[in-house]
């Protein structure tokens, strides 16, 4: 059922060498191995079977969520590269940069199998937003750190190649918390009914955000 | 059983083969024999902890025994199986060459020493056992053996984790050249040990909360394992509390 070079693959990745395969290497582990994440995360109060569905939706929205940001991204990237002139070098980006995505899904699937644990022994929905936002913040570390190696083997200079990096960083980390809020709920508030989206998924999560830390 | 006690003694010589290939740089047991070696020696460590609900209860206390018995080998599995694929994935990432398998069978065979070191030390406990007969001298006995146990099985890890065997060089896709072995600065070892004890240790810690009774308290019914709720960690907390001389 699984593709034989997945275990390959994944290897190749966390490594940082996924750049001698096919491209479509690095999205595929995410497609596959993030909803593993998704079901971990998903499964926060899921003893009483009608909490069971939210796993189910998580396991759909995380992969989702990590290659749409993508998506959305990728254009501007594009213009960065032809700006700061370092077109030749945008392959190769976007080959690290996928790569990238690849260890996110990987260390995501990896840290997982801690969730159920913590969620077993704390019964709190806010501490179970605090793991999981600790287990993004060590799974994009991860990713990071594979970006920036496969980064090293681009040839242009090695400030534009690090301002890139940045640029990627920022706009991958803007797009990607909206993304995150249109897709919310992930772990499910245990106040609310289980739902595949919220009610208006097209709103603003920083001005959300904002308002409730202002509370206007 | 000759043959069986060979291959624990290579393992705990830490042997390696002196010509490493990727797959399986390390010399000694299989898997399987690994993780019954793990139970096997487990059990030999359980048993004398679950001794003391004997000595205190009598023939009652023989279920306490059996179920330590069978749970201190499965704590120490169960908390490998959770924290395994982390794991794996930071040991990667830090940059070293196992392979998954192999990754599989050094964290199995670290797993394995700490257990043999504890069952070496089971004696001790017994002899405290017969003649101390405090529930809480048992209980910080047993945390210093085991954390002995523990302290000498990363230690055990650390040299392999150094070995030439266990360290990586990625490969140059320009030259297609095969992985070389270099020998790196220990650092890749000594980073991974830390990820590796503070992601086991948190886990473990929890997990023989969620798996206790081990010793089981005097004057408290047998149970295979207590109702749970809250973590380690608030328990410690109160328990630190109580020490301090809180209501």
């Amino acid at each position: 059922m699984l593709p034989r070079s997945l275990p390959s693959d994944i290897d190749l990745a966390l490594r940082a060498t996924l750049l001698d395969r096919p491209w479509w290497a690095g999205p595929r582990i995410v497609l596959l191995i993030s909803p593993l994440a998704g079901l971990a995360i998903g499964s926060f109060g899921a003893v009483s079977p009608e909490r069971a569905p939210q796993m189910l939706y998580a396991a759909i929205k995380l992969p989702l969520m990590i290659l749409g940001s993508a998506v959305v991204c990728l254009p501007a990237f594009f213009v960065m590269h032809l700006a700061l002139r370092a077109r030749r070098d945008f392959p190769l980006a976007v080959r690290g940069v996928l790569g990238g995505q690849a260890v996110f899904a990987i260390a995501l699937a990896g840290l997982a199998p801690l969730i159920p644990v913590w969620y077993g022994a704390v019964h709190s929905h806010r501490l179970a937003i605090l793991a999981n936002g600790a287990l993004f913040a060590i799974a994009s570390a991860c990713s990071l750190v594979a970006v920036a190696r496969a980064q090293r083997r681009s040839t242009g200079p090695r400030l534009t190649s690090r301002a890139l990096l940045v640029c990627w960083l920022f706009l991958y980390t803007l797009v990607g918390m909206q993304t995150a809020w249109m897709l919310r709920p992930f772990i499910g508030s245990p106040e609310a009914p289980i739902s595949f989206l919220r009610e208006r998924p097209l709103t603003n999560g920083y001005v959300a955000v904002l308002r409730q830390i202002v509370g206007g | 059983m000759k043959r069986l006690l060979g291959q624990l003694d290579a393992l705990l010589r830490a042997r390696t083969t002196d010509a490493p290939t990727d797959g399986e740089p390390f010399a000694g047991p299989p898997k399987r024999l690994l993780l019954a070696m793990a139970l096997a020696l487990g059990g030999v460590y359980g048993a004398f902890m679950g001794w003391y609900a004997v000595r205190v209860a009598g023939f009652e206390g023989l279920a306490q025994l059996a179920s330590t018995t069978v749970k201190l080998p499965l704590l120490f599995l169960l908390t490998l199986a959770v924290t395994f694929p982390s794991l794996y994935v930071f040991n990667t990432l830090l940059g070293s060459r196992l392979t998954f398998p192999a990754t599989l069978r050094l964290a199995l065979g670290w797993i394995t020493v700490m257990l043999a070191v504890a069952a070496s030390l089971g004696p001790i406990l017994g002899f405290f056992t017969i003649s101390a007969d405090s529930y809480i001298f048992i209980v910080i006995l047993n945390v210093i053996l085991l954390g002995l146990s523990g302290v000498v099985g990363c230690g055990a890890l650390l040299q392999r984790l150094r070995s030439p065997a266990a360290q990586w060089i990625p490969r140059d896709s320009a030259t297609k050249a095969p992985p070389t072995i270099v020998y790196q600065p220990a650092d890749v070892g000594r980073q991974t040990l830390f990820v590796w004890i503070v992601v086991f240790g948190v886990v473990g810690l929890q997990m023989a909360w969620v798996m206790r009774p081990f010793i089981g308290a005097p004057g408290e019914e047998f149970a295979i394992l207590r109702p749970t709720g809250s973590h380690i960690f608030a328990a410690l907390l109160r328990l630190a509390r109580v020490a301090a001389g809180a209501p």
